[in-house]
């Protein structure tokens, strides 16, 4: 099957058709993959810092006289 | 409890399920959208509308999205308002900004097609101004949610948002029957089955599902940032307090 390329007289109209929606598509896709990414990284390193103040916590003597 | 998919429910088990899903959605999306752009540009040019008619396939399955994603959102947040589901409210919140992009998208190949066809850019038809008001939910919901600070605040006022928003599918689904309208009947979910030439009818039903599973892709993907956003907002409300 011959693809058919040419939209004349149409290609004013029809070009930035398919063009504006690759441009859609790729903006949901980047904005999806961003926000996932962000928040993802936010939670690990929240994670991360309250796991090393837990055993700071741990780790720390405690401060209760000895009987 | 109500019957909902056990994913749904459970946020660890939605994370595991989206993990591999997302991106094979994503897969499918892609290998049917060359297909459906292959037929398509393989298509004759229309006798009437000449090369125009390509708009097609980009701009019809973006209005079945733009209804379909509404749909969703509307089921979504009726779940969150009446069964406090949370990642119900995720996926409320997180199909809105992709819905409001397959509208404006509808909207926009839709005035490119207009243009040549009808000789206007727009015109205040009822199927037009139905899919800008659907446009306008969308925006008015995200601008809800982010105008409030409280969570479950901004959760029953969206959902009940949304769920008014509802009654506008109808009016745009049935914009063509009820009123006299610029804008072409329904040619493809017919009673009677399409009225469109299988050469043009193949493409569009391949692009159509792509834009689907794409949906479905993206939709799951800002899921997942929904659910480490509120995971990461407890962790860091919970160091707070510590």
């Amino acid at each position: 099957m011959m693809l058919d390329f040419d939209a004349s007289p149409y290609g004013a109209y029809v070009w930035p058709a398919f063009a504006i929606t690759a441009l859609v598509f790729a903006g949901m896709i980047a904005a999806a993959l961003a926000h996932a990414r962000r928040w993802r990284a936010r939670t690990e390193a929240l994670r991360r810092t309250a796991e090393a103040a837990e055993a700071a916590h741990r780790a720390a003597p405690s401060k209760a006289p000895a009987p | 409890m109500i019957p909902a998919p056990a994913f749904l429910s459970n946020p660890e088990r939605f994370m595991a399920f989206s993990r591999w899903a997302a991106p094979m959605f994503g897969v499918i999306a892609g290998v049917l959208a060359l297909a459906g752009l292959y037929l398509g540009f393989a298509a004759p040019e229309d006798y009437q509308q000449g090369d125009t008619v390509r708009i097609m396939f980009i701009h019809v399955p973006a209005a079945w999205m733009s209804l379909f994603v509404y749909a969703c959102l509307g089921t979504a947040s009726f779940l969150s308002l009446v069964f406090r589901h949370a990642l119900a409210d995720a996926a409320a919140q997180a199909a809105a900004p992709l819905g409001a992009a397959f509208t404006a998208l509808a909207l926009i190949t839709g005035s490119l097609w207009g243009r040549p066809m009808w000789g206007a850019w727009w015109v205040w038809d009822a199927r037009m101004t139905s899919v800008l008001v659907l446009f306008l939910f969308y925006v008015a919901y995200m601008a809800l949610r982010a105008a409030l600070d409280d969570e479950a605040k901004a959760a029953r006022a969206g959902a009940i948002l949304a769920l008014v928003g509802v009654v506008n599918l109808p009016i745009v689904k049935f914009s063509v029957d009820w009123w006299n309208s610029l804008h072409q009947g329904a040619s493809v979910f017919r009673a009677d089955g399409p009225t469109v030439a299988d050469v043009f009818l193949y493409p569009l039903l391949l692009m159509g599902l792509a834009y689907m599973s794409a949906f479905g892709s993206l939709w799951l993907v800002r899921i997942r940032g929904e659910v480490w956003r509120r995971r990461a907002e407890a962790l860091a409300l919970r160091a707070a307090r510590a």
